[in-house]
């Protein structure tokens, strides 16, 4: 009787460790349910998701960028990205770009030299430049994502993934520019 | 009727052995200090490897030293007293600026506001001032950078770029012959309020002392 009452607590303590290790190895929960909705696209492609359409028409780097009343120089480079934002629903701002490198370095967020496509009224396309400043190392296989909303790194909501699709060769030739930008305002596109 | 005599401290122990014995046979000894083991382990943590305590110790770090605080690895380089930064800063009568230029590094894998770099330094410095000029605990601080002369806004990963932090302070104090600054280290984590992944629990981590030119 008294060894089968061991065996039992022996048996209950090591299914409690087993238990443990194995929830462990098992993805943390709450990641999993933080992960966005991806919508994959290339340059030129219109793409969807919950607050509107983004159309990346084309993709350039520059040394200098400059707006009306700003002049941004780097030690980096700076990416412009002339892209169509139309938005549904409500008039929305798009968020982005994040230029995302394959190592997971992020940039983006509120620039020394600020471009917007933040007026935008419900379904009226507008045609926007927006730069970001990156280092030059992470340009080769990075891609430009757009989040339906700003909320940290971590958000269960829509995002374009635009893939520009550059390789290494392509990444060495837009580190090197030494070109000017001069970023247009945004205007409502015919 | 007289008081019982007292008991002594070991015929006490031997009368409660004498009482618990009956039920603390090996068996049920087993089932309590596993019950007591998985209780201490439940409060420090559970089964989780334990985290190294962070270190406490505030070091004092000078010019062209490099201190990590957070995602910015920072290396001071001089520290300047004067009364304007040409077109940027204006002069203002009654105002001093105090600039520390620095080598800033965002070592982090997201882009970090340059207002988390802003609470990562605060200098010991006397009557300093808010935006309307006046002397203010809650003062006016910015950050440019060197490379454009823009404020700096978000800042990169493993961008390394010269910035100057200047504080406002009233010219009714001397100015400083050295600028002595806390640096506050950071830790990235998920916040109990809402959930969202932030710069939490500042924490003093270095104080950083730099000698001051004055420029006229």
């Amino acid at each position: 009787m008294r060894t089968r009452r061991l065996s039992l607590i022996v048996v209950i303590v090591a299914a409690l460790a087993l238990g443990s290790w194995v929830n462990s190895l098992l993805p943390d929960a709450t990641a999993i349910a933080d992960r966005p909705y991806v919508r994959h696209g290339t340059i030129g492609q219109r793409v969807s998701m919950r607050t509107g359409d983004v159309t990346v028409t084309r993709v350039r780097t520059a040394h200098i960028v400059t707006t009306a009343l700003q002049k941004g120089s780097t030690t980096g480079v700076w990416v412009v990205v002339d892209l169509t934002w139309t938005a549904h629903h409500e008039p929305s701002p798009l968020y982005g770009p994040y230029l995302v490198a394959t190592d997971g370095r992020t940039y983006g967020g509120q620039q020394s030299v600020s471009s917007t496509c933040s007026l935008v009224q419900t379904e009226v396309p507008m045609r926007c430049q927006l730069a970001v400043e990156v280092a030059k190392d992470a340009l080769a296989g990075a891609v430009l994502r757009f989040p339906a909303q700003l909320a940290g790194d971590e958000t269960a909501d829509d995002v374009v993934e635009i893939d520009p699709r550059w390789s290494a060769q392509d990444a060495a030739s837009l580190a090197s520019t030494s070109s000017t930008i001069a970023l247009r305002q945004a205007e409502a596109a015919s | 009727m007289p008081a019982p005599p007292e008991e002594s401290r070991p015929s006490r122990l031997v009368t409660a052995w004498t009482v618990l014995k009956d039920v603390l046979d090996p068996t049920t000894l087993v089932v309590l200090v596993t019950a007591l083991v998985l209780l201490l382990v439940g409060l420090f943590g559970g089964w989780r490897s334990a985290t190294a305590a962070a270190s406490t110790e505030v070091r004092t770090v000078r010019a062209g030293q490099t201190v990590q605080a957070g995602p910015w690895r920072i290396a001071a380089r001089k520290a300047h007293a004067l009364p304007s930064l040409g077109t940027l800063v204006p002069a203002r009568p009654g105002q001093r600026l105090i600039a520390l230029s620095m080598t800033v590094t965002n070592t982090s894998k997201l882009p970090v506001h340059a207002a988390l770099l802003k609470q990562t330094l605060t200098p010991t410095l006397k009557d300093q001032l808010d935006w309307s000029g006046k002397v203010s605990k809650v003062p006016r601080v910015d950050v440019y950078r060197a490379v454009d002369d823009t404020a700096a806004a978000t800042i990169g990963p493993s961008m390394p770029a010269t910035y100057v932090i200047v504080w406002f302070q009233s010219t009714s104090q001397p100015a400083p012959s050295t600028l002595e600054v806390d640096v506050t280290g950071w830790t990235y984590r998920r916040s109990s309020l809402d959930g969202s992944r932030q710069w939490l629990d500042p924490t003093v981590t270095a104080h950083l002392s730099v000698p001051v030119e004055e420029a006229r």
